[in-house]
């Protein structure tokens, strides 16, 4: 009997396909590829930009070019040749949007396919969405409603004609232009991203999520996010992403700021699913993201990922906590499979006293993939009575695959407390023969100990974004039992 | 945070170095291999990995000295029926030989081994870190005179072995290289013991390298007491072979500037591999332990327990990685790394790594940094002890998990040496 027949769901998961592998074939308005400040001073000037804008772009482009690429990561991948990518691509719209009924057609074919149907978000859900499809934010919904509550949600290249103060005032204060390789890249070219601006006491009434998606060939993907918390202010921010199937690979390399003013606090979830190439590594999203949070007195930033998909993930979502009394979290699950690669983690930078941290990370390997946990806690001079936890699980799916962890504890205050612990296992074989034993199918008996393991962090993310976690889990993990 | 040293600087050190080595005397010629990578290996800045937190631009300085014969040191240990060689500054000045014949066992030191029994020893006892690391090559390029332990097939050596190393005052550059032979199922204990003048502050950067046979059961007390400013980069190797056992426990008595490079190698199945450490630094003292072990085979297991504290300024670093090699199954490695912190401007640097290949494995690792437990201290105090009594009791207690573990005669002498420097007693 062959394998096929023995076991069909699993021979039907093995040769499952990325399901959001589909390309739209929509008018896009993109730049021949390379990299040079003419590249640059166009980008500024298709979104018409003030002049400090482009000056920042351009130091930002200077600081990168004397630059090298780190290489520290636990990932093996022949580096991008950045001359080869074009770095504006937009879909091209025929007039200014007034309404989301405006939208291009196929536009709105690939929202409703990716499960973003604004109609029924609008009216079920009560989720802000904003749409942002190769790098150009194309759909904002709910606007007027958080308008009322003086909250801004839009894109960033709005947010720069609309409220250049604001963006002047906070971009680039979390992560700087120079911070890495990654940064200053996204820093000179970003065509744009979400904005997001909480006043003073305001509790954000529903959640704001970003949908981003890669879809030209040949393009990559610079978005860049600020989201401003002031004081005593709530939000929770949820980010999507997904990539056509393409044999190239193909470059994400955003940048995320968060600043959480005293006594906010800020949630943002991500539940990462760019096209992670095929079985045999080929093709895939290169992943670098830099994501940073500040954290005021008493503010509170809490990072949520699931991470399902990229060839190769090179990202680590930190808080600084630099006012007394903050808080930040990490909770993370990321699954590699086939040849992916990803090394992931955090940093808890605790420089005010009382500051508090907690680091949950639950690393699934399955196929011949690489997954590294990676993160730093440092206790400053002045962090007194700081508080740290980190557990770092690693669950192996197969003998071919690997997990690391790579945490960095540097503690510089007599007073602080830190606690880091890390376990390496083999999904339990007992606990599949009880399920099976049960009548559950192997596929089940996974799904259902995988999502346990995780339950931990995927109780953390939004109602709406843990049911699609749960399902993504179990697709990227079926038929992965070596 | 970030150093870089001209090549020409560190190019010149190595030949000061090697050449300060050679006056004085090295045995056996230096790795050909090593000698290459010194060429081309770059100087260890604070930009690489494993150099992250060990600074040693200092080191680039640094003048060899001859150094000059004194009198030979005060002996240690004076109460232990052991078989003691003594070697200052890389040079054998004392000992008794045991030499049972080209089939028997051998104590002594590595020069009269490599004359006897050329073919008994292995040219070159290092290990990759030689063409790897700059320290390493240099070491192995010029390795001077240490103590040679060979224990052949199935035999036991009653007495354990102590090899001692002073380093006398002055800027003098020493690079000793220890070799223990445990054959398939022989029994040895050693002792490394590493002390220095009051006024010694050069260089010593030392090697053991021991190679422990199928079945065999191997213990090595290495004990690192050193007074001045002396800096020490040691480079401990080991290789197993199957079902055998091995214990090595590292107690930092005293040092100013140290860094250790721990490597064990599982080149058998079932073997055993027990390390544990402390460490106390204090004043501006800076002590780094660096552990790797490699678990190459399958069904091995690993047992790794360091614990320290750092007071006053001092800063301590901690790397331990647990490499579980592709095929490597049912391996089961235990890391734990426990530092208290007790000076306001102490730092402590801890980074417990896994690096796994294989899935039917059981590895886990844990680490904390952290002050005393304040309900301990409340206690202590409750039952009338003052605050310093409280705190020396608790300090003790801490360090008594690796401490016990070692011969009742160490463990009171380190003991007594915490208790000097932190002012208990």
């Amino acid at each position: 009997m062959s394998a096929a027949e023995e076991n069909p769901l699993l021979d039907e998961f093995t040769r499952k396909e990325y399901e959001f592998g589909f390309t739209t074939d929509i008018d896009a308005d993109t730049l021949a590829p390379g990299l040079n400040e003419e590249v640059i001073r166009i980008i500024s000037h298709k979104k018409n930009e003030p002049e400090w804008m482009l000056n920042w772009r351009l130091e930002a482009f200077r600081v990168w070019q004397t630059m090298e690429e780190p290489d520290w990561a636990h990932v093996q991948y022949e580096k991008p040749d950045y001359q080869a990518i074009s770095y504006y691509s937009a879909p091209k719209s025929k007039a200014p949007l007034g309404s989301l009924d405006e939208v291009d057609p196929e536009l709105r074919a690939t929202m409703d396919k990716l499960g973003i149907s604004m109609e029924e978000q609008k009216r079920l859900s009560g989720v802000a969405v904003d749409f942002v499809m190769d790098s150009v934010s194309v759909a904002t919904s709910f606007k007027d409603k958080l308008a009322e509550l003086g909250i801004i949600f839009c894109s960033m290249s709005e947010a720069i004609q609309e409220h250049p103060e604001l963006v002047k005032q906070h971009l680039g204060t979390v992560v700087p232009v120079k911070d890495n390789f990654f940064s200053a890249l996204n820093s000179a070219v970003f065509t744009d991203g979400s904005f997001c601006y909480i006043p003073k006491g305001a509790k954000c009434p529903m959640e704001l999520s970003t949908y981003f998606r890669i879809n030209e060939a040949g393009t990559g993907q610079f978005e860049r996010t600020l989201l401003v918390a002031e004081e005593g202010s709530y939000v929770s921010y949820l980010e999507g992403c997904t990539a056509p199937q393409r044999d190239e690979n193909q470059l994400h390399a955003a940048v995320v700021e968060l600043i959480a003013k005293d006594d906010a606090e800020i949630k943002y979830s991500t539940v990462q699913n760019w096209y992670p190439g095929d079985a045999e590594g080929k093709g895939g999203v290169f992943n670098f993201v830099t994501k940073r949070g500040i954290c005021e007195t008493r503010a509170k930033i809490s990072w949520t990922q699931v991470e399902t998909g990229s060839a190769v993930t090179w990202k680590y979502p930190s808080c600084i906590l630099k006012g007394d009394g903050s808080v930040g979290e990490f909770y993370s699950v990321a699954v590699t499979n086939n040849a992916q690669q990803a090394d992931t983690g955090t940093k808890m930078i605790h420089l005010g006293a009382n500051t508090h941290s907690t680091i949950i990370s639950k690393g699934i390997s399955a196929g011949n993939s690489q997954n590294s946990y990676r993160g730093l806690v440092q206790i400053g001079p002045r962090a007194r009575n700081a508080r740290n936890f980190s557990q770092c699980d690693s669950l192996l799916m197969t003998d071919t695959s690997g997990a690391h962890t790579f945490p960095y504890i540097e503690t510089k205050n007599p007073t602080a407390h830190v606690e880091h612990e890390a376990t390496t296992s083999r999904i339990g074989e007992d606990q599949i023969f009880y399920c099976l034993q049960r009548g559950l199918t192997e596929e089940q008996a996974i799904g259902l100990i995988v999502n346990g393991y995780a339950k931990e962090v995927l109780n953390k993310l939004p109602m709406e974004f843990a049911v699609e976690a749960r399902k993504l889990l179990t697709i990227s993990l079926e038929g992965s039992v070596g | 945070m970030s150093e870089v040293a001209t090549p020409s600087k560190h190019a010149a050190l190595a030949t000061r170095i090697t050449d300060a080595c050679a006056a004085q005397g090295v045995v056996g010629n230096g790795n050909p291999q090593a000698l290459a990578a010194l060429e081309s290996l770059p100087y260890p800045t604070t930009r690489q990995e494993r150099w992250k937190y060990t600074r040693v631009t200092r080191l680039l300085d640094i003048e060899p000295q001859a150094t000059t014969s004194g009198p030979l040191p005060e002996p240690v240990l004076a109460g232990l029926d052991a078989h003691v060689l003594t070697f200052v500054a890389g040079q054998y000045v004392d000992g008794e030989i045991l030499d049972e014949g080209p089939d028997g066992c051998f104590v002594g030191p590595r020069s009269v081994a490599l004359e006897r029994y050329p073919n008994r020893i292995p040219a070159h006892p290092t290990d990759g870190f030689a063409t790897t690391e700059w320290f390493a090559a240099l070491q192995s390029a010029a390795p001077q005179d240490g103590g040679c332990v060979i224990v052949p097939a199935g035999q036991r050596l009653e007495r354990p072995i102590l090899l001692r190393h002073h380093m006398p005052s002055g800027t003098g550059v020493a690079q000793p290289q220890h070799l223990f032979l445990i054959g398939d199922g022989a029994t040895a204990e050693g002792i490394i013991w590493s002390d220095s003048a009051t006024e010694a502050a050069g260089l010593l950067n030392g090697a053991i390298t021991a190679n422990v046979g199928d079945g065999a059961d191997f213990t090595l007390e290495i004990v690192q007491d050193e007074s001045g400013e002396l800096h020490h980069i040691g480079h401990h190797h080991f290789t197993q072979g199957a079902n055998s056992k091995l214990t090595v426990r590292t107690a930092t008595a005293d040092a100013h500037w140290l860094r250790n490079d721990l490597h064990i190698v599982q080149d058998g199945v079932h073997a055993d591999s027990t390390f544990h450490g402390c460490y106390l630094p204090n004043g501006q003292q800076f002590v780094d332990h660096h552990t790797r072990i490699d678990h190459a085979n399958p069904d091995g297991r690993s047992d790794e327990l360091y614990k320290g504290l750092a007071a006053d300024r001092s800063t301590a670093v901690f790397n331990g990685k647990i490499m579980v090699h592709k095929d490597a199954q049912r391996i089961e490695a235990y890391q734990s790394n426990r530092n208290l912190l007790l000076g306001e401007q102490a730092a402590m640097y801890a980074k417990p790594e896994l690096e796994i290949y294989a899935d039917d494995v059981r590895c886990s690792h844990g680490c904390t940094t952290g002050q005393f437990d304040r309900e301990a201290l409340f206690y202590l105090r409750s039952r009338g002890m003052t605050e310093t009594a409280a705190h020396n009791l608790l300090v003790q207690a801490f360090l008594a998990e690796v401490l016990d573990g070692f011969r009742e005669e160490i463990r009171d002498y380190v003991h007594a040496v915490y208790a000097r420097r932190l002012g208990w007693s």
